[in-house]
C-alpha cells in the first residue's frame, strides 16, 4: 500500500477512524472547534529534535581537516582527508563530514542540511547534567526553572493541539518536555495501549471495560485524560503502528533510534496532530578508545546518520512540513587523552535539516588554527555561538512563533537568533 | 551505627515534639459523617501508604487517634522490613566506605590499568571488559550503578512497602520531594543514599530547622545545587582564575542513570573523583587549584523552594547576599584529605571546620559584612552566619505558611484553604516549626476530613504502587523490576531533575501516556508479571466467581467505600468462561478510576 495522505485517508486513517467509533475523536472535534485552530485535521509544521547524550565530539563529526594544530593535538583520531581509508566527505574544502555520517552528505549537497559548528552554552559547565539541564531548561545557569524549553515553545503556538501535539519517544518525560502542555512520552508506540500479557485476546474487552468505568467517574480530569487516552490508543492502531512498513526502498537501522525515528515518520505521515518530537541517543562520551573509522564514535554516528536519512527519505512528500534540528550538551577537548579518547569540552556541532533551512553551508565560527591561544580555557573548542540563538531561529521560524516571543521560550535570554533557516 | 544513631535522634525528637499532641488528638470525623472505619481507612490513605488486610479494621479497634499518636511518634518496632533490608549492604556504610566499594567505569579502569592489568589506551575493549569484571570481583568492589539503582530505590520501596511507621516513610518521601536532589547528577547520585538516610529520615517529624540544617550541609545538595563549588576567589588570584570543569558521568537516559550501552559510555575522567577527593588541604601554601567564584543557585532555591517561598519577601540582593554568607559551605573531602583536616582541627588550626561529611573552609568564605533580609551581619561571622540564616529563614511567617500550604497540598487537597494553612502556620510558628505538631493540627481539622468523601488526591504513581502492593499483601523480594513502572507512570525514583521536586497536584500525574501506564501496571502485578512480586492475596487456584472475587478484592483495594458502581462494570467485562476470574477483578480494580485516588 502506498503511503500518501490521500490513500491514509482513505483506507485507515481518520475517515475510518470516526466512522467505526460513531464521530470525531473528542480531541479531534474539540480541536476542530476551536476557532483560533485554522490548522485542524490538516497537516502539521513538525519540528523533530534529537538530543545526543554524552557531548558528541563535533571536531570528529565535522572536522576541519586542513588544521594542522589539530593533528597535532589528536595523533591517533585526526582524520587525514588524503588519506582514502578515511573516507571523508569533503564539505566545503575546510570541513569534511565524518564517513560514518555519509548518508547526510547528499542532503548537505542538496543544500537542506546546515551545520553550525562552534556551537554550545555560555555556561561553562563540563557536568554532563548540569548542561543536558540547561540546554532543555532553556536557562543556562539557572537551575530552578520549573519548565522546559520545547513545552514553553508548544505553549506559544497559538492554537489548540491533539494528544499528540508534543510527542518523546524516550523512557520518561525529558527535561525539555517538562511543564504545563500535555506530552505523551513512551519508548515504543506500539506499547502504548492497554497490555493483557497472558490474554492479548482480552485487551479489548478491559479497555472498553476502563473506558466505561472513567467516563463514569466523578472526576472530570478522569473522564477527559481517560478519553483522550482511548481515542489515541484507538488512533495508533487505526494508522497500524504496529505493523507500519516505511516507504519503498527505506531501510531504517534495527536500532532503537531507527525505530524510534520510524515511528515520529508514522505519526508525521498519519497527520495525528504532531508539532514538536524529541528523542535521544547515549553513548557519545568517548573518553577511552574513541577511534576513527571504527570505534565507539563511529558506531554512534553510523546508527544516527543512517536513521535520520531513512527518516527523511520517508517522509517523502511530507519534508516540506518538517524540521529536524540534532543538539548534544558539549563538545569534547581538542586534545586526545591517554586513553585515546577525548574529555569533556566546550563547543560542538548541531545539524538542521529541512527545505527551508539555509543548508549546504558550515554556519558559526571555528578558529582557523586549534592552537592554544585560540581554544576556550587553552583546551576546547570556543563557544561562539548559543545554542538559544539557534533554537529560537529554528523552532520560532519553523512553528511559526514570533520573535516577540523568544523571551517566553527562553526566560532571560535577550540574544538574536541566528540564521540558519531561510 | 549510623543507622542506631539515626534511629535514636528519630525516636527523641519526636517524642519531645509529639508529647502534648498525643495527650489530647481529637479527630472530627464523626461530624463529617464518617464511622470509626471509614475514619480509620481514610487515614490509612493520607497518613499511609494504604491499608494492609485487616488494617481498616485493626486502627478502628485501636481508635484512629491513638494510631496517629503512634504514627506520629514514628518509633514502632519494624522487626520485617529491617530483615528485608539486609538485602541493602549499602545502608549500613559511611559515604566513604559507599565511595570505596561502588567505583564507577573510569576509576575501576584507573585502578586496574594502575595493577597494570591492562592499558586502557591498546587493550581490546572485550579484553579490557574482563580484567576489569575480575578485579572487581577479587577486590570486592560493586558496579556504581547499583548504588543508586538497585539499593537506593530498592530500599525505599520496601520501607514504604513494609514499614510500621509508615507516616515517617509518607513524610520521607514528602521532604525528600520539597528538598529535593537527583541521582541523574553525578554530584549528587553517589551520596543520594546517604542523604534521605541521615539528613531526610531521621528529622522527618522533628524540628524544621533540623532538617534545614542536615539539608543545608549535605554532600548531595551541596553538589546538587553547586554550593560545593562556591567561593570567593582571593584577590591577588583572581587574574589567574581560570575555570574549572565539573565533569561527571554521562546520566544517559532517564532510568538508566549512566548505564550504557557497552558499558563504556558512562566514562569519568578525573571527574566525579576529582571532586570527592580533591587535593589534601595539607600544603595551605599551594594556591587553590580550582576558582569557582559565587554561585546562587542554592542560596536562590534555599529561599524559593525550602523556605520563605517564591514571593516570600526576598529580593535578588538578599539572594546574593546569602550566597556569600553561605561560600564556604562544602562537602568533606574523603582519604587523606579528611585525615588532614581533622589533624589540623586537633592542633587548634580551624581553617576547615568538619562536621560529618561537611567541611566549612574559611578560605573560600567571604568574610565581609552582608545583609540578610534587611538584617546586618557584621564582618567576621565566619560558619555561624550561615547558621544564624537558616535560623531567619525557618523561624520567618512566610516559611510557615509555605511550609504548611506544601503539607497541606499533600495530606488534603490540591488547593488547600486559607483557613486550614492558617491554623497550622499558627502551630508552626507558635512550636518553632515542629513539624509533627503542625501534621496534628492538618489531622484535627475539619477540613482534612472534609475530604474524606471526595477523596480528592490523586495518588503519585508510587503511592499507586505501594498501596497496590500493600493491599494484596505483596512478597517483594527483588523491587527492582517495579523501577520501569515507576518510570512509565511518570515518576522515576529520585530522577526528577529540577530542585522543585515532582509538582503534587492531579493534572500533573495524568496525561494520556501515564494512565494507560497506571492501568498497564495494575494488569500486570494481578497476572504475575512483574518479577519478584508475589501477591498472597491472589492464591494460584481459588476458583472464585467474579461475584465472590468482587466482594473479596472490593474489601481489600478500596476498603470502606462504595464500590457498588465499580462492581457492575466489572462484572460486564469479565466473561463467564474466563479462568482465573480474580485476577481480571483485580486488574480492573486497581486500574479504576476510585483507585488512583485516595
Amino acid at each position: 500500500m502506498e503511503w500518501t495522505r490521500r490513500a491514509f485517508m482513505k483506507g485507515s486513517g481518520l475517515a475510518l477512524f470516526s466512522a467505526s467509533f460513531g464521530g470525531t475523536p473528542l480531541f479531534l472535534s474539540r480541536a476542530a472547534d476551536a476557532a483560533n485552530n485554522p490548522l485542524a485535521h490538516s497537516r502539521r509544521k513538525v519540528l523533530v529534535t534529537i538530543f545526543q547524550r554524552g557531548a558528541m565530539d563535533g571536531l570528529m563529526a565535522v572536522t576541519p581537516f586542513n588544521d594542522p594544530a589539530l593533528a597535532e593535538a589528536r595523533p591517533n583520531l585526526f582524520m587525514h582527508l588524503t588519506d582514502p581509508k578515511n573516507e571523508l566527505t569533503d564539505l566545503d574544502g575546510r570541513f569534511a563530514l565524518h564517513p560514518s555520517f555519509a548518508d547526510l552528505a547528499p542532503l548537505y549537497k542538496e543544500g537542506r542540511l546546515a551545520i553550525v559548528h562552534g556551537v554550545g552554552s555560555p555556561n561553562k559547565t563540563r557536568s554532563h547534567f548540569d548542561a543536558q539541564d540547561y540546554m532543555e531548561n532553556g536557562t543556562p545557569g539557572v537551575k530552578g526553572t520549573r519548565t522546559g524549553w520545547l513545552n514553553r515553545a508548544v505553549g506559544l503556538l497559538g492554537h489548540e493541539g491533539t494528544p499528540f501535539r508534543s510527542v518523546a519517544l524516550t523512557r520518561a518525560l525529558p527535561r525539555a518536555f517538562y511543564g504545563k502542555e500535555p506530552s505523551i512520552a513512551v519508548d515504543d508506540l506500539r506499547s502504548f495501549g492497554i497490555q493483557v500479557p497472558n490474554n492479548p485476546q482480552a485487551a479489548e474487552q478491559v479497555e472498553e471495560g476502563f473506558e466505561a468505568m472513567y467516563a463514569r467517574s466523578a472526576k472530570r480530569l478522569m473522564n477527559r485524560v481517560s478519553q483522550e487516552s482511548f481515542d489515541a490508543i484507538e488512533l495508533l492502531e487505526k494508522i497500524g503502528v504496529r505493523d507500519y512498513k516505511p516507504a519503498e526502498g527505506v531501510e531504517y537501522p534495527n536500532t532503537s533510534l531507527g525505530r524510534r525515528m520510524q515511528q515520529i515518520a508514522l505519526l508525521i505521515k498519519s497527520d495525528v496532530g504532531l508539532e514538536v518530537a524529541f528523542t535521544e541517543t547515549g553513548g557519545w562520551d568517548t573518553h577511552v578508545q574513541q577511534g576513527t573509522t571504527t570505534g565507539s564514535f563511529q558506531r554512534r554516528a553510523d546508527e544516527m546518520s543512517k536513521s535520520i536519512a531513512a527518516f527523511w527519505a520517508d517522509l517523502g512528500t511530507y519534508q516540506d512540513d518538517v524540521v529536524l534540528m540534532t543538539m548534544t550538551e558539549f563538545g569534547r577537548t581538542v586534545h586526545q587523552n591517554g586513553s585515546l579518547g577525548t574529555d569533556h569540552g566546550r563547543g560542538s556541532c548541531l545539524f538542521v535539516l529541512g527545505n527551508n533551512v539555509a543548508g549546504g553551508k558550515i554556519h558559526g565560527d571555528v578558529p582557523e588554527l586549534l592552537v592554544k591561544d585560540a581554544l576556550e580555557d587553552r583546551r576546547d573548542l570556543p563557544v561562539t555561538t548559543d545554542f538559544r540563538s539557534v533554537f529560537a531561529d529554528v523552532a520560532g521560524k519553523h512553528l511559526n512563533i514570533d520573535r516577540s516571543h523568544d523571551s517566553g521560550m527562553f526566560p532571560g535570554w535577550e540574544g538574536e537568533r541566528f540564521k540558519v533557516m531561510t | 551505627m549510623i543507622l542506631r544513631f539515626a534511629l535514636a535522634v528519630l525516636c527523641c525528637g519526636a517524642l519531645l515534639a509529639v508529647a502534648p499532641a498525643e495527650a489530647g488528638l481529637k479527630l472530627p470525623y464523626k461530624k463529617e459523617g464518617l464511622s470509626k472505619e471509614q475514619a480509620a481507612a481514610y487515614l490509612l490513605e493520607r497518613f499511609a501508604f494504604g491499608a494492609r488486610p485487616g488494617e481498616v479494621e485493626k486502627v478502628a479497634k485501636m481508635g484512629p487517634e491513638k494510631w496517629l499518636a503512634q504514627q506520629l511518634k514514628g518509633n514502632l518496632p519494624d522487626a520485617e522490613l529491617e530483615k528485608r533490608l539486609e538485602a541493602f549492604p549499602a545502608l549500613k556504610m559511611t559515604q566513604e566506605e559507599m565511595a570505596a566499594v561502588y567505583v564507577n567505569n573510569g576509576r575501576i579502569r584507573r585502578m586496574v590499568a594502575k595493577a597494570g592489568l591492562i592499558d586502557p589506551a591498546k587493550t581490546p575493549r572485550k579484553e579490557m571488559n574482563q580484567k576489569i569484571s575480575a578485579y572487581r570481583k577479587e577486590h570486592g568492589l560493586r558496579p556504581y550503578g547499583a548504588l543508586s539503582n538497585q539499593e537506593l530505590k530498592g530500599q525505599k520501596v520496601m520501607r514504604a512497602v513494609y514499614s510500621e511507621n509508615q507516616l515517617a516513610e509518607v513524610m520521607t518521601d514528602f521532604w525528600f520531594n520539597h528538598f529535593n536532589v537527583t541521582t541523574r547528577d553525578g554530584g549528587a547520585r553517589s551520596r543520594t543514599l546517604s542523604y534521605e538516610r541521615d539528613a531526610i529520615r531521621p528529622n522527618v517529624l522533628g524540628e524544621f530547622r533540623v532538617i534545614l540544617g542536615a539539608t543545608a550541609k549535605h554532600p548531595a545538595m551541596l553538589y546538587y545545587l553547586d554550593n560545593a563549588q562556591s567561593r570567593m576567589a582571593p584577590p591577588s588570584e583572581q587574574e589567574q582564575a581560570k575555570p574549572q570543569p565539573k565533569q561527571e558521568m554521562a546520566s544517559g537516559e532517564m532510568g538508566m542513570d549512566g548505564g550504557m550501552d557497552g558499558g563504556m559510555g558512562g566514562e569519568m575522567m578525573g571527574g566525579e573523583m576529582a571532586k570527592a577527593t580533591p587535593k589534601p588541604v595539607a600544603k595551605p601554601k599551594t594556591p587553590p587549584r580550582r576558582k569557582y567564584g559565587l554561585n546562587e543557585n542554592y542560596a536562590r532555591e534555599l529561599m524559593e523552594l525550602h523556605t520563605l517561598g517564591v514571593d516570600g519577601g526576598y529580593t535578588q540582593k538578599d539572594v546574593t547576599e546569602v550566597a556569600r554568607v553561605l561560600t564556604g559551605w562544602a562537602a568533606a573531602p574523603y582519604g587523606n584529605g579528611r585525615k588532614n583536616i581533622k589533624k589540623q582541627m586537633a592542633n587548634g588550626n580551624n581553617n576547615n571546620i568538619l562536621q560529618g561529611d561537611f567541611v566549612f573552609r574559611k578560605s573560600w568564605h567571604d568574610d565581609k559584612a552582608k545583609v540578610v533580609l534587611g538584617e546586618k551581619f557584621p564582618a567576621g561571622g565566619g560558619l555561624e552566619e550561615g547558621e544564624r540564616v537558616l535560623d531567619m529563614l525557618s523561624k520567618h511567617p512566610s516559611t510557615a505558611r509555605f511550609i504548611s500550604t506544601k503539607l497541606a497540598r499533600r495530606f488534603v487537597n490540591d488547593a488547600p484553604s486559607d483557613d486550614l494553612i492558617d491554623a497550622m502556620a499558627e502551630t508552626f510558628i507558635k512550636t518553632d516549626g515542629d513539624i509533627a505538631a503542625v501534621m496534628a493540627t492538618l489531622a484535627q481539622s475539619r477540613m482534612f476530613w472534609a475530604e474524606a468523601k471526595k477523596r480528592s488526591k490523586m495518588k503519585s504513581p508510587f503511592e499507586l504502587a505501594v498501596s497496590s502492593l500493600r493491599a494484596l499483601e505483596a512478597d517483594v523480594k527483588n523491587p527492582q523490576p517495579m523501577m520501569r513502572w515507576f518510570d512509565r507512570m511518570g515518576e522515576p525514583l529520585y530522577g526528577y531533575l529540577p530542585p522543585t521536586g515532582f509538582p503534587d497536584y492531579a493534572e500533573s500525574w495524568a496525561n494520556s501516556g501515564t494512565l494507560i501506564a497506571r492501568m498497564n501496571f495494575g494488569i500486570h502485578l494481578a497476572a504475575g508479571r512483574i518479577n519478584g512480586v508475589t501477591l498472597k492475596q491472589l492464591p494460584e487456584n481459588s476458583g472464585l466467581t467474579t461475584e465472590e472475587a468482587l466482594a473479596m478484592y472490593s474489601k481489600l483495594l478500596l476498603p470502606a467505600q462504595d464500590t457498588s458502581a465499580i462492581a457492575s462494570e466489572v462484572k460486564e467485562t469479565v466473561p463467564a468462561d474466563a479462568e482465573r476470574k480474580e485476577v481480571q477483578v483485580i486488574s480492573m480494580l486497581l486500574g479504576s478510576p476510585e483507585f488512583q485516588y485516595r
